[in-house]
């Protein structure tokens, strides 16, 4: 489904959630589509977001209008050549309702030309045009690579000696990795980062400390240093080191519940198509991962296998009901891997996120009673939660002191589809 | 250099300092309340503290708390985490601790300890505290003594400890708690029990929202400032299942923060520290002004002409009669009186037969509505009653039924209703009102004297007077004089939150800490109310240019100065603003009577004189058991009077002679929500006697119960399988669930919690919790037809959360139910889970189908059958919303009760046919069946002028911001009335807004006592 028009070129205009947007509206530029990634959400974004909508939708659909908002009003803005871009990842969240309501507010205050352009991740984006499969796969890979960036950046900033260096190599490393994507070439993808590797290797660094490793799990919040109320260099501030959850790794958990669902209706069809273009996906991954897997320091390399997700979850929970719903095992994934905490971001209303903090402070306790942290971001700052991180972080410590690692509760459940066995009941939890 | 240390912890409300040695010997210490000014009460603090003790010497400093850091870096002391702070010294002083209850001033802490047997000291296990929100605080304590008028040190306590019947009042949040205390009051409900029940509320909030339900191991340790309170010390001994005396309450609990601090800094004393600069240091940061504020334009900078209205002639005169006699000095005045009982004040206006005000009482509450109608009808009698013959009363705001009771009433209106008749009396022109009293905030648009279009705050105090007040209580200051003033003269106003109360109060503290100053501060606050009012509760409704600003606050020029800057236009405070529901209704009576006059009936007042406030009465509570919602009932005896009974939902104790007629007009108006029940449970009856040996199967009242029963119950029985439902949703399912929920999602979905535990108590064989992956579409054209995520993610959280506390096997099972194959395969193995043989599902399965089809089947039938028949003689409301909302009557308050007893015919939307509307044309994406009945019903009550619309959603539910932004899309100018329903127990609230929206609708005529 695409509900953009041809009637005459529109730039399309991405949110200012992450960085990754910028790599998404280069692939689309590389194709000859004019788009712009709008500038990150800020305070004045928001309010202006909360200020047209009622408040108290997801916090995603008053980011993206806020942005919007925001956009518009820029000299040479003209909503009848302006298209946002609100993808529509999955039926099972609100989101899918974002389209509507965003056409009714932007008609309400005079923004009715611009176009919602609303590509289905369900049938990989089909509808983007005859080269949807090109720009999906070159936006694929500089996302890949913009959460390289964004992992090695938090590896090396907490020991870098001098105050900076990661940041001011991130920023120029994002803006070659976002060029590369615009020449329209994963390869020139993968050469970038090859170059980006050695500029961050280059920076002077004192690992002879390791600090406990916090794992920041909450969708689409976590790449934004407004968003995430500055959480990484609070907790690096603090003594710790951040491992942000991958933004793309949500491609996979939106595929997961795909095949969750096909396999419980024994839908043969979608469950191959969709295990198809998630080995796509995950080929093009290890591409792009390639030059820079040796700076990912302890961590794993690649983003696990649906199957390690699905026997997280299973035992507790059914991923087809939202995949922001196992962020939680995500994290306890990571932990095995050797994080020593989990610092869950909710954002205010978001059902799976919601659902993922009530699973996750219970799992927990089964793997080895890792430190968690809820925090709720509603839009009003961060006020008070300095005390929890600082408590946190000392669990932090403490936790990767005592050595303690999680013993992950893995029962063997066939993967074969249909057939599907008798969910376990929890006992002990 | 001395062996004393410095532990001080600088709390939000409170500052701590104790002097102690390396033998953890306490020598001094102080507790002060800031009173806003953390650094100087610090130094007051200290002053006093270096006439004990020898303070040059000291040998190291640490501060925690809130407010704790920024003075370390300012004076050179190690700052302490709080938490950590605390874990040292429980370790210290009660190492057989495993769980800590700590709760301040503006903030609680849940710690988990356990005992590290190679660190040979207690360690923190885990923790929580609450967030920006300041419920299950000691502030929260503090508000309501403050607003009951007593001292929150012993007498709160001692009175709530002797409580023999705890009022039930929510615990989700501050601002809800509140209500319900305000509602109580009005309610006459003692006062005992209303402190009990906060305590309560706050035991429960803590431990269901703060601790997330983390366990509770023993011992358990209680302390900061609360504990010293009995009430709630009783409170957590109830609520955590502990014996009297069982809660550890440590000596000096208050301090344990700030000796927890020396003692780290004590434990530290060898390692690096930062160098203590002298106490100087904080001397300039009580003069520091830094703030990071972003300044807001000041009060001043925006002003208007505005119209002058003579005050004693400003409401309507009518021509006085061309026969009139002169008046004669010794005859009494024919007049009205108009009584405006509200959460903070309590209002009394006589008016003349030409719509003057002869006489007016601005009054407050008190906690004690009734006290108060009193003293007012006792100060009015003194000033008038000799000159004056009363011939009718009216009775509006939150409390008006009981005061027509009471006083003898004639007429009872809503307030919205009320403060527009007086608005427009002063100015038909008028199209705009802001009314902001204490508790509720209303705005109402005004079409040639006709309401249009009118809302209230969403029982949320953001945007009211109360906060206004509790916030100058908090900075010291006299809200009616020196707030405003202060407020007014601020150059640089500060920018605060504009969300709710809570995180107004969070960022004043905030802002405190940084320096901003008190004229900053009141502006900001100022800005702040105007802000949440127009934001949260006029939501993008128009405003128009003749702006009326009534209600107590508007006493306050710096919240109009506020309004007319951010609105750009004039805002008229009215004369008599703060009592125009008293007079409005006053004029309303004059009006009634009047009509019924013309009509040729009798009219005679039933208003029982002014003496009445020389007679007494005694009020009793008693819960009543007649049905599971188990009203909290208060009974009123007059000397010489029938008792009144009040607070009951139903009208069971109605029949002691009041409000006869409605009885009977509730039976003429078909119960269509009992129908769609009858037609839900069908044949099912509770298995009684002695166990048969047939498997028993608990299934829960909730969620996709109340859609799916009928397949449920035939498909067991098809089974020869026994199954019990859980009791209806009471209050102590609600309790439950609010102790036992650890998610934040909406109450419907955590409700869940509390069915499985009445289940389990019902000793059944299994718990049943099946999650609906999908179901059958609701209307037609929808894309996919998921259940909501939550209510399908809800069963597999209760069974995660409760298997330790749930005994019985709890079965969650997932259903896609649109597709045959798989919904078998998922129900045998089901059945083999449960214990039962798979061979029988198919053939249950077909049965369950066809009656579940039936079910929906007989609702349309029924419900073309209701349409067919109805007119516009039968006022007639379509309630749209999830069936768990609309049919669960302790959930929706039992709302279609009270629209029968308006006179208002309900229709559950399910008896619509929804099923035949083509939404795609509309909203081509929908994938929520829910969504889709909300569209679908949408366009068959918009395009059919007998029926309205009331929306009823709830608190956090995620969808329904979207879903009824599609709806109010849909129905366009037609207005429908949308209501949010969670734990906030008090009803007065919900009978408001439904009263003012029908009078919008004209459909009903107001009530008559």
């Amino acid at each position: 489904m695409i509900t953009v028009t041809n009637d005459h070129p529109r730039t399309i205009y991405f949110p200012g959630i992450s960085d990754h947007f910028k790599a998404t509206a280069a692939a689309y530029r590389a194709y000859g589509q004019d788009a712009v990634a709008l500038p990150l959400t800020s305070r004045e974004s928001l309010a202006l977001g909360m200020q047209v909508s009622r408040g108290y939708e997801c916090l995603s659909f008053v980011i993206t209008l806020g942005d919007l908002f925001l956009g518009s009003r820029q000299p040479g803005f003209d909503p009848t050549r302006a298209a946002l871009y609100v993808p529509d990842l999955t039926t099972k969240c609100v989101a899918v309702n974002f389209g509507a309501r965003h056409r009714e507010i932007l008609r309400e205050h005079g923004l009715g030309a611009v176009k919602i352009l609303t590509p289905v991740a369900g049938n990989n984006f089909e509808g983007l045009g005859t080269t949807h499969a090109l720009i999906g796969d070159l936006s694929w890979a500089g996302i890949v690579a913009v959460d390289m960036l964004i992992q090695i950046q938090q590896i090396i900033r907490p020991y870098e000696l001098e105050p900076g260096a990661a940041d001011a190599t991130y920023q120029r490393e994002l803006s070659r990795v976002v060029a590369a994507t615009e020449s329209g070439s994963i390869n020139a993808i993968i050469a970038a980062l090859e170059v980006s590797a050695s500029e961050f290797a280059a920076i002077p660094q004192d690992r002879s400390q390791i600090r406990p490793r916090i794992v920041l799990v909450g969708e689409y919040l976590l790449y934004n240093s407004y968003l995430n109320l500055d959480l990484v260099r609070q907790m690096e501030r603090l003594g710790g080191e951040v491992e942000v959850n991958r933004y793309y790794k949500m491609f996979y958990g939106l595929h997961l519940g795909i095949l969750e669902r096909a396999r419980a209706l024994n839908n043969e069809a979608a469950y191959h198509q969709v295990l198809a273009d998630n080995t796509h996906l995950r080929e093009i991954e290890h591409r792009v991962i390639e030059p820079v897997k040796h700076l990912l320091t302890g961590r794993q390399i690649y983003a696990p296998p649906n199957e390690v997700l699905r026997n997280y979850a299973k035992p507790y929970y059914e991923p087809e009901i939202s995949n922001g719903g196992v962020d939680w095992a995500e994290a306890l994934n990571m932990v095995e891997h050797g994080a020593s905490a989990v610092l869950q971001l909710v954002p205010f209303l978001c059902l799976g996120s919601i659902i993922s903090a009530a699973m996750g402070s219970q799992v927990r306790h089964e793997v080895g009673g890792v430190p968690w942290l809820d925090v709720v971001f509603d839009s009003q700052g961060g006020t008070n939660i300095r005390t929890r991180l600082e408590a946190f972080m000392h669990q932090a410590a403490q936790f990767q002191r005592s050595g303690a690692r999680p013993r992950p509760h893995q029962p063997t459940i066939p993967l074969a589809l249909g057939g599907r066995p008798h969910p376990p009941v929890a006992t002990g939890v | 250099m001395s062996d004393l240390f410095l532990g001080i912890d600088v709390g939000s409300t409170t500052v701590k300092v104790v002097v102690v040695d390396h033998s953890a010997t306490l020598h001094a210490s102080r507790y002060l309340r800031a009173q806003g000014r953390p650094s100087a009460t610090l130094l007051q603090a200290l002053h006093e503290l270096g006439q004990e003790c020898d303070l040059s010497q000291i040998a190291g400093i640490g501060l925690t708390g809130s407010g704790g850091e920024r003075i370390a870096q300012q004076i050179g002391g190690r700052h302490v985490n709080e938490l950590v702070a605390q874990t040292r010294a429980v370790s210290a002083f009660h190492p057989e601790a495993r769980t800590v209850i700590e709760i301040g001033g503006q903030d609680s802490k849940y710690l988990a300890l356990e005992w590290d047997e190679a660190q040979g000291k207690l360690v923190l296990q885990d923790f929580s505290m609450n967030t920006v929100c300041a419920a299950g605080t000691g502030s929260f304590l503090d508000q309501q003594a403050e607003r009951l008028g007593i001292a929150i040190e012993g007498e709160f306590g001692d009175l709530a400890a002797q409580s023999q019947n705890p009022a039930r009042i929510a615990g989700r949040c501050t601002v809800f708690a509140k209500s319900d205390m305000i509602h109580l009051q009005q309610k006459a409900t003692p006062l005992p029990d209303i402190l009990a029940g906060l305590c309560l509320a706050l035991a429960r909030n803590f431990k269901g929202v703060i601790s997330k339900s983390k366990a509770f191991t023993p011992p358990i340790l209680f302390q900061g400032g609360v504990a010293y309170n009995q009430g709630v010390v009783r409170a957590f001994e109830t609520v955590l299942g502990l014996a009297p005396g069982e809660l550890i309450i440590p000596q000096r609990n208050e301090l344990m923060a700030a000796i927890g601090t020396a003692l780290i800094t004590i434990d530290a004393a060898g390692e690096a520290a930062p160098v203590f600069r002298g106490f100087a240091a904080l001397e300039e940061l009580v003069h520091e002004e830094e703030s990071n504020h972003r300044p807001l334009p000041a009060l001043s900078s925006c002003s208007f002409a505005l119209p002058v209205y003579d005050t004693r002639t400003a409401f309507e005169r009518r021509p006085e009669p061309a026969d009139q006699e002169p008046e004669i000095a010794s005859t009494p005045l024919p007049v009205y009186l108009g009584i405006d009982v509200g959460s903070i004040s309590t209002n009394l206006a006589l008016i003349d037969e030409q719509g003057q005000v002869v006489a007016r009482r601005y009054l407050s509450t008190a906690g004690q509505p009734l006290e108060a109608v009193r003293r007012g009808l006792h100060e009015l009698s003194v000033e008038v009653g000799d000159r004056v013959a009363v011939q009718g009363v009216g009775t509006t705001g939150s409390g008006r039924y009981l005061t027509a009771d009471y006083v003898g009433g004639d007429v009872v209106r809503n307030e919205i209703t009320a403060q527009v008749r007086a608005a427009v009396a002063v100015d038909p022109s008028v199209d705009t009102i802001f009314e902001i009293g204490g508790q509720d905030s209303k705005y109402v648009r005004v079409s040639h004297g006709t309401v249009v279009d009118f809302t209230m705050n969403n029982a949320c105090a953001a945007g009211t007077g109360s906060f206004l007040e509790e916030q100058a209580e908090r900075l010291n200051l006299d809200v009616t004089t020196e707030f405003s003033a202060l407020a007014l003269g601020a150059a640089h106003p500060t920018g605060l939150g504009e969300r709710c109360t809570v995180f107004m109060e969070s960022d004043v503290i905030h802002h405190q800490q940084q320096g901003a100053d008190l004229d900053q501060l009141t502006a900001g606050l100022a800005y702040a109310i105007a802000e949440n009012y127009l934001h949260r509760v006029v939501n993008n409704r128009p405003i128009g240019k003749k702006i009326f600003f009534q209600g107590g606050v508007a006493w306050n020029q710096s919240v109009v100065a506020a309004f007319q800057n951010l609105l750009n236009r004039p805002v008229i405070v009215p004369p008599h603003h703060d009592v125009t529901g008293a007079i409005g209704v006053a004029l309303l009576a004059r009006e009634a009577l009047d009509e019924r006059r013309r009509a040729g009936e009798p009219v005679e007042t039933r208003f029982k004189g002014f003496d009445l406030s020389a007679r007494e009465y005694e009020t009793t509570t008693f819960e009543c058991r007649a049905c599971p919602n188990l009203c909290e009932v208060n009974k009123i005896v007059i000397v010489g009077e029938a008792p009144i009974f009040y607070g009951a939902r139903c009208d069971i104790f109605e029949e002691v002679g009041k409000r006869p007629h409605q009885t009977s007009q509730i039976n003429q108006i078909p119960d269509l929500l009992a129908e769609r029940a009858a037609l839900l449970l069908g044949d099912y009856t509770p298995p009684t006697g002695p166990r048969s040996g047939r498997l028993r199967v608990g299934i829960p009242r909730a969620l996709t119960t109340f859609d799916f029963f009928a397949y449920w119950r035939t498909f067991f029985a098809a089974l020869d399988v026994e199954i019990v439902l859980s009791e209806p949703t009471n209050p102590q399912i609600v309790r439950a669930t609010l102790e036992h929920a650890a998610v934040e999602s909406c109450l419907p979905a955590k409700l869940l919690y509390g069915h499985a535990l009445d289940l389990e108590a019902k000793g059944v064989d299994v718990i049943l919790l099946p999650s609906l992956i999908d179901r059958e579409e609701a209307a037609l054209g929808q894309r996919e037809s998921h259940t909501c995520t939550f209510i399908a993610a809800a069963p597999y959280l209760v069974r995660t959360h409760m298997s330790r506390t749930i005994k019985t096997p709890l079965i969650v099972t997932s259903l896609h139910m649109r597709d045959e194959p798989t919904r078998l395969r998922e129900l045998r193995e089901m059945a083999i889970q449960i214990g039962i043989a798979p061979e029988g599902v198919a053939a249950a399965d077909a049965a369950a189908i066809a009656a579940h089809r039936e079910f929906y089947a007989a609702l349309r039938r029924r419900g073309a059958e209701v349409l067919a028949d109805l007119d516009e003689s039968q006022p007639a409301v379509v309630l749209v919303g999830r069936s768990y909302n609309i049919a669960d009557l302790e959930l929706c308050q039992d709302l279609p009760y009270k629209l029968r007893k308006l006179g208002v015919l309900p229709i559950p939307f399910d008896f619509l046919p929804l099923d035949r509307i083509n939404i795609a044309h509309h909203y081509p994406n929908i994938c929520a069946p829910s969504g889709a009945a909300v569209i679908a019903s949408g366009l068959i009550i918009r395009d059919d002028p007998r029926l309205n619309a009331i929306y009823i959603t709830n608190f956090c539910c995620n969808p329904d911001a979207f879903f009824s932004g599609f709806f109010r899309q849909i129905l366009g100018e037609k207005p429908f009335l949308e209501l949010e329903l969670d734990e906030h127990a008090a009803d007065a609230g919900l009978i408001t807004r439904c009263e003012a929206f029908l009078d919008s609708l004209k459909l009903i005529k107001g009530v008559l006592a």
